[in-house]
């Protein structure tokens, strides 16, 4: 007995010692003269996962640069990032939530651009969608290459209603019955203040003034467009509350308005194919405005610890080409950020009658605003702006806190500007 | 067998000792103590977690986090959540566990089967877990929605403020009960049998015997088990993070949310080190509190053991009378 | 505690009974519908509660095609072997090094015991969280991160295991080891031979916590490997999941994933009972 214990201890450590050594001996890390690592959104669909394995290939055949594909799910994506950086498998280039790329340039993770796109006489930073370019910019140099971007749009139930509305009193005004309410919600913390710049932008404000040395988001516009999103939530009405605390109440029909983009057009395809509903321009508050949304997308950077950066260079040309970027975005459900390629035809949907409806998507991007280029500022949208919204502004159950808008603001603000400015 | 071998023993095995615990000190040196240390150093820096550069700051930190009401507002009333769940959980959890553990315990059939209903939220993903509750709890289609339905009220546990620390406190007890009724369980098959005998001969009943044998038999793994559920309970994050994200307006918004929030999405090393310092501070003192209040976790294992002794040295008395021939001389027999 | 009670009323076996069977069924009902919804279409999950796999039309249909899915994106040959390598390998080391150092603490004598005890267990007071990025550091320095190593050797050993291997040692009758002592066998053989068979039921238990806590590491996992060729269940599931939440094709998949991943567990579980139950009633802790 106890000599069959000791061989089977022996033999597991030797096993484990085994693994051990082979472990080590792999180097994960692209480090070859032409092996890069790249690091990109992983694609929920199992056969975009292989499609992207295979554009990557075609690339490698190409040119002959081997790339190391590195598929991570989103959500856990910034963690796994910023862990991966000081590792053996650190990346060479990956791509990078557009409000990170100020964090990300300011600690010097990522390279500038400007050298390499300047020797590069093909590149024209006129292609890209304005605003998704201006995400790639800090300090006057380009640290990012925009790859796809989206926006936020207003999507309506017509069974509930005739039309969408174009102004804020006309959304206001939507006449409901029954256990309808009107707003599904916006989420809570970043979520929250991702969705405030649909507001805030509409309401004529701005988050911070132009060159971004003053927190503008608690001025009058700013609590206008806060009172707005209150007025929408209706606290009035205990079923409004019951709907937007249960999941997917625009999809079971029973909520009026809510807000979303190009993915949420086809999970609600996916999840409710007899619902009956349209998309529409944010309305506006301004008379005479154009509409305004947000934006958000993934730009391609280059690490600053990569020796490849020729290498990385290519492949980043290679993806902004038409084929490979109408088929990465379509992998994240996004549109290319070079205007030209964003082509309504080449779009992914699960309808074919959806088609129209992520049309405007496309449209309304042409007046998205972005989140300001500035270190830190995803932080103070989640933690600080963020919940003020969340947590005092749209607080279903205490109206002390709802009522005091400008207070919570400037809350909100005097943190941003400790954060911000310290 | 004379003085000298005795004492060669006694070093031999003190020498083992040494050797036995020698992984466990390796593995202490290595992956305790040092992260301990480092993460005490990141504390006054401020750190980002992945930059190469840093610089010290001092007790920066520990000042912002516990003064700054704009920066960091949700600190202390996340320290009062934290006991909060945990004067929840801690006395609720082990005693569903010792009462299951008892029933368990008590000869039915089927125990097996039981045991493995309990053990199944251990085993599952607790992603999914929480996607499944998200589900049951939704107040427009889950059994939450049917029950509204059936009493005609408005009731919604998991996102009302003043419910929805208690909702995930069920919860845990609940995905807990597997691990605690197992262990508990199998603290209780190693009581005695005969203490049970000597009980029922005395004339007790079965509540006599729970109180009288069984609690006192398991009290070493009960206090065991009360000191980490208040430890773990303290440190709770899973749930919280997976299933309200902090709750409707910070109401269940742990401590180690916050310091999860700081390390992960945030980059803030420095502050995420210095909030979980604070935590550990705490921690001590109040395990330092249990033991002195209740001291009766050793006392009793001392008892236990001294009956235990009392019994072997008559059984060893017997056999030293058998085997006399062999051993001349046993006074002065130090051992345990 | 085969006596038969002569007289006395059963109502405590049914009062057990029903409790038991109460409580059981809250654990089991969950679990029955991820396992039932695990069958259904994306569309159908949403649009009714049922315990029965129906389709949107509401006719009993399953859809296998979420398992096939899920095993190709959880990569399941693979990660099935990485899990088995870590988890087996890992609670093997961990049982008998925390056995090994339980028993120097109950019965071995040496120099500044008392002292070492207390301050190995201040170490599980300190969180979790904050030990993750000096761990990682260290593992980095030790160069076994990004490798099935890093999931092993960072956890060999386990203060709540040492703890009870220590309680259970004590609770061993001394005279079988002192006799052992007598007839001249080193500490080493003694703790092999006679004290480790004799606490196996604990072993048992620790073992099969300790596995599946291998089993279902994902945070660690999620910081210290990179590459997808070490991914384990866990991880990959947590992938799946964190899919399968936002992207609504991807939900009953997710489901489908989660059963493929826990089913075993749930066996092992089942069959190791059977053994602790066994081994209690021959040769176990008599007096």
């Amino acid at each position: 007995m106890m000599k069959k214990g000791i061989r089977i201890i022996g033999s597991v450590i030797g096993l484990v010692g085994l693994i051990g050594v082979i472990a080590s001996c792999e180097d994960s890390s692209g480090s070859g003269a032409s092996t890069i690592s790249f690091w990109a959104y992983q694609p929920s669909q199992q056969a975009d996962q292989e499609a992207f394995k295979t554009l990557v290939a075609s690339f490698t055949e190409e040119t002959g640069i081997q790339v190391k594909l590195n598929l991570v799910v989103k959500d856990s994506y910034n963690t796994a990032l910023n862990s991966a950086l000081t590792s053996r498998s650190k990346p060479d280039m990956a791509y990078l939530d557009q409000p990170l790329i100020a964090d990300y340039a300011k600690k010097n993770k990522i390279i500038s651009l400007d050298s390499l796109v300047s020797a590069d006489a093909d590149f024209d930073s006129s292609r890209f969608f304005t605003g998704a370019y201006s995400t790639c910019l800090y300090n006057g140099s380009l640290y990012g290459v925009p790859l796809n971007l989206t926006s936020t749009i207003l999507f309506f139930n017509t069974d509930i209603v005739a039309s969408a509305p174009t102004t804020w009193a006309e959304w206001l005004s939507t006449t409901l019955s029954g256990s309808n309410s009107l707003f599904d919600g916006i989420g809570t913390g970043g979520y929250a203040g991702w969705y405030y710049q649909c507001f805030l932008a509409n309401n004529g404000g701005t988050l911070m003034n132009s060159d971004n040395t003053a927190i503008t988001f608690n001025d009058s516009k700013g609590v206008g467009a806060a009172k707005m999103m209150q007025d929408l939530y209706t606290f009035s009405n205990p079923i409004a509350i019951t709907n937007r605390n249960s999941t997917n109440a625009f999809g079971r029909g029973v909520v009026a308005y809510r807000l979303g983009s190009s993915s949420d057009i086809d999970t609600l395809d996916t999840n409710f194919p007899n619902l009956h509903y349209d998309v529409a321009l944010m309305p506006t508050n301004v008379s005479g405005s154009v509409s305004y949304s947000n934006m958000g997308g993934e730009d391609l950077v280059i690490m600053k610890t990569s020796t490849n950066q020729e290498s990385c260079r290519r492949l980043i040309k290679f993806l902004l080409e038409e084929e490979s970027i109408k088929q990465v975005s379509n992998f994240t459900g996004n549109f290319p950020a070079i205007k030209d390629y964003a082509k309504i035809e080449d779009v992914s949907v699960v309808k074919e009658s959806s088609r129209a409806k992520k049309q405007i998507i496309l449209n309304q991007m042409e007046n998205a605003v972005t989140r300001p280029v500035i270190p830190n500022w995803l932080l103070v949208n989640d933690d600080y702006l963020g919940t003020a919204l969340s947590d005092k502004i749209l607080n279903a159950s205490d109206s002390s806190l709802r009522s005091d808008i400008q207070g919570a603001l400037d809350t909100a603000a005097e943190a941003a500007r400790q954060i911000l400015f310290s | 067998m004379g003085e000298q071998s005795l004492s060669k023993t006694i070093k031999k095995r003190a020498l083992a000792g040494w050797f036995f615990i020698a992984p466990l000190l390796a593995y202490f040196l290595i992956f305790q103590l040092a992260p301990i240390i480092i993460a005490f150093i990141i504390s006054f820096t401020d750190w980002d977690g992945s930059s190469a550069d840093f610089t010290w700051v001092g007790l920066k930190n520990y000042i912002q986090i516990f003064t700054n009401r704009i920066l960091y507002p949700d600190f202390w009333p996340s320290l009062g959540i934290t006991f909060g769940y945990m004067a929840l959980t801690v006395p609720v959890s082990i005693m569903l566990a010792i009462v299951v553990a008892a029933m368990l315990n008590s000869g039915i059939k089927g125990e097996r089967l039981f045991k493995t209903a309990f053990y199944i939220p251990c085993v599952t993903a607790s992603a999914a877990m929480s996607a499944l509750w998200l589900f049951i709890l939704d107040p427009g289609f889950g059994l939450v929605a049917g029950l509204n339905d059936l009493f005609h009220t408005n009731w919604d546990p998991l996102h009302t403020s003043s419910t929805s620390l208690i909702t995930l406190a069920i919860m845990s007890i609940w995905g807990g009960l597997g691990y605690n009724v197992l262990i508990v369980e199998s603290a209780m098959k190693n009581i005695n049998k005969s203490l049970y005998d000597a009980c029922e001969v005395d004339g007790g009943g079965s509540f006599r015997k729970f109180f009288h044998v069984t609690l006192p038999g398991i009290s070493p793994t009960l206090y065991f088990m009360i000191i980490t559920s208040v430890i773990s309970s303290l440190q709770a994050f899973d749930t919280m993070y997976l299933m309200t994200g902090g709750g409707p307006a910070g109401a269940t918004t742990t401590f180690m949310l916050l310091v999860y929030n700081a390390m992960f999405k945030h980059g803030q090393a420095g502050i995420a080190t210095a909030m979980s310092y604070v935590l550990f501070f705490i921690i001590m003192v109040i395990t330092f509190i249990q033991f002195k209040i209740v001291p009766q976790g050793y006392q009793i294992e001392n008892e236990i053991t001294l009956r235990k002794e009392k019994k072997a040295e008559e059984r060893r008395r017997v056999s030293r009378l058998r085997l006399s021939g062999r051993f001349a001389k046993r006074k002065g027999d130090s051992h345990e | 505690m085969n006596r038969k009670r002569h007289g006395r009323p059963k109502w405590n076996r049914i009062v057990s009974y029903t409790v038991l069977s109460l409580l059981a069924v809250t654990f089991v009902f969950p679990y029955l519908w991820l396992f039932s919804s695990s069958f259904r279409e994306p569309g159908a999950i949403y649009s009714s509660f049922s315990l029965l796999p129906l389709n949107s039309s509401g006719e009993l249909e399953l859809v296998w095609e979420n398992y096939k899915n899920a095993i190709a994106y959880l990569d399941l040959k693979n990660v099935f072997f990485n899990t088995l390598i870590v988890c087996v390998v890992n609670t093997v080391i961990n049982l008998f090094l925390n056995a090994l150092a339980g028993y120097a603490f109950a019965r071995l004598q040496f120099k500044g015991k008392k002292v070492i005890f207390a301050v190995i267990c201040l170490s599980i007071m300190i969180p979790g969280t904050v030990m993750t990025i000096p761990n990682l550091l260290i593992c980095r320095f030790l160069k076994i991160d990004d490798s099935l190593g890093v999931l092993i050797w960072p956890f060999i050993m386990s203060v709540y295991n040492v703890f009870l291997m220590r309680q259970q040692f004590y609770s061993l009758p001394k005279e079988v080891e002192e006799a052992a002592i007598v007839d001249g066998a080193g500490p080493f053989r003694i703790f092999f031979q006679i004290s480790l068979p004799l606490v196996t039921p604990m072993l048992v238990v620790l073992g099969i916590t300790t596995f599946m806590w291998n089993y279902n590491n994902f945070m660690w996992s999620l910081v210290s490997i990179q590459s997808s060729e070490y991914f384990t269940l866990a991880r990959s599931l947590g992938d799946l999941v964190s899919a399968g939440t936002g992207e609504a094709s991807l939900y009953p998949v997710m489901l489908a994933g989660s059963v493929i991943v826990s089913l075993p567990l749930i066996l092992v579980f089942f069959l190791a009972q059977k053994y602790i139950l066994g081994g209690l009633t021959e040769g176990g802790v008599k007096e």
